[in-house]
């Protein structure tokens, strides 16, 4: 079964335009298809200045991601089928909060650099070189979930606190902050906490829950922001009880 | 460690319209903007509410003729759209403070739905007692 679908797709070339332009392609559409099956085709056949970024198809690396009818997909996970609705057509955006550098490929530097801030690895004053650091099951289990995340953008793109507050970490850097805090392992977490605990850190959140929403991998960022917070609180009224207790 | 650098503060008043993005169709982002709007309806009702009372300062007579151009049926709707503004506005800042605390994020989904099923109850029952 296929079906003739309109794609809208957004065209920018900052060095060269002064707006951004959308323009439309008809395409036959296998049911099976994915949107990034059909950029692959447009590109190959009618516009080869057709800028996105893909990698694996397979929604692993998370290079894709782009707006599909105004939500965060990633376009080698999405059907085609699944999103054209009554009106046969599809428009694909590049991700929101980021600078266009050509099409639908975005400047995802703030984006790493806010995950650098929170130094997403372990970190251990001693690193024994001839044995393995133990972890228990249920730490893993704990941290499982948060360990799916793959860096796509997605969260950060849904986020309006985001686009208005460029200072604010966002949902990936504060989820990572909370996952490498679970690790029973790091030694990190009191610096990460202090980190979080401003005004740029957990407290920004206004539960918009868009994170959670768009999220490819069902990660829960926002349930993440609000286990940071239950984290500073209870170490908040830890020290509290040491002073007055 | 990253060294932590304090900067000013600096929310992008022109972005606050990225706050109101009707493209994102869910739940949670209805409320989101409902909270916004709500709350904005609820501090001019309550500058209002203020200049009005205020009114006692100038004399009893002044502030019975005053007070007597709000009794009529279309004043009667706008209150009844503030009681529902408040209720509505009251318990999603329930909703949010749970969040604030980390309770309910499993849940959130469930939670968004019974503040609107509680406010729908609420609505029919504030136009029970206003109107009939």
């Amino acid at each position: 079964m296929s079906k003739k679908v309109k794609f809208i797709v957004f065209k920018y070339d900052p060095l060269s335009e002064e707006k951004p332009h959308y323009v439309s392609y008809m395409q036959e559409v296998d049911r099976r298809e994915m949107v990034l099956d059909v950029l692959e085709r447009i590109r190959k056949n009618i516009d080869p200045t057709l800028a996105y970024r893909h990698s694996c198809h397979h929604g692993v690396c998370g290079s894709c991601v782009a707006l599909v009818n105004g939500v965060e997909k990633l376009l080698c996970k999405t059907r085609v089928f699944n999103v054209i609705g009554r009106s046969n057509k599809v428009v694909i955006e590049p991700m929101r909060n980021f600078k266009v550098i050509r099409d639908l490929v975005v400047d995802l530097e703030p984006f790493f650099t806010k995950l650098r801030i929170i130094t997403p690895a372990l970190i251990q004053s001693q690193v024994s070189q001839d044995r393995e650091t133990p972890q228990s099951p249920q730490n893993v289990e704990a941290m499982k979930q948060y360990e799916e995340c793959i860096e796509c953008g997605a969260c950060y793109s849904a986020c309006p606190i985001v686009a208005s507050d460029p200072l604010y970490l966002g949902p990936a850097a504060l989820m990572v902050a909370y996952r490498t805090c679970l690790d029973e392992r790091d030694e990190g977490k009191m610096e990460r906490l202090r980190l979080v605990d401003s005004e740029e850190g957990c407290w920004r959140c206004h539960n918009n829950m868009g994170c959670t929403e768009v999220c490819p991998k069902n990660v829960d960022p926002a349930s993440a922001i609000s286990g940071l917070r239950r984290m500073i609180l209870s170490r908040r009224l830890v020290l509290w009880r040491g002073r007055f207790g | 460690m990253v060294k932590e650098e304090k900067q000013s503060h600096p929310v992008k008043l022109s972005s606050i319209r990225a706050w109101f993005d009707f493209k994102r169709k869910y739940i949670n982002n209805w409320l989101f903007m409902l909270h916004r709007f709500t709350g904005v309806a609820l501090t001019i009702y309550l500058i209002l509410h203020v200049k009005t009372v205020s009114l006692l300062t100038e004399g009893k007579e002044i502030y019975n003729t005053s007070i007597k151009e709000f009794e009529t049926f279309g004043w009667l709707i706008v209150l009844f759209l503030i009681i529902i503004i408040g209720i509505f506005h009251g318990l999603n800042g329930i909703r949010l403070f749970l969040y604030q605390f980390s309770f309910g994020v499993k849940h959130q989904r469930t939670l968004s739905i019974t503040v609107i099923t509680l406010t729908a109850i609420a609505t029919v029952l504030v136009a029970y007692i206003l109107f009939i």
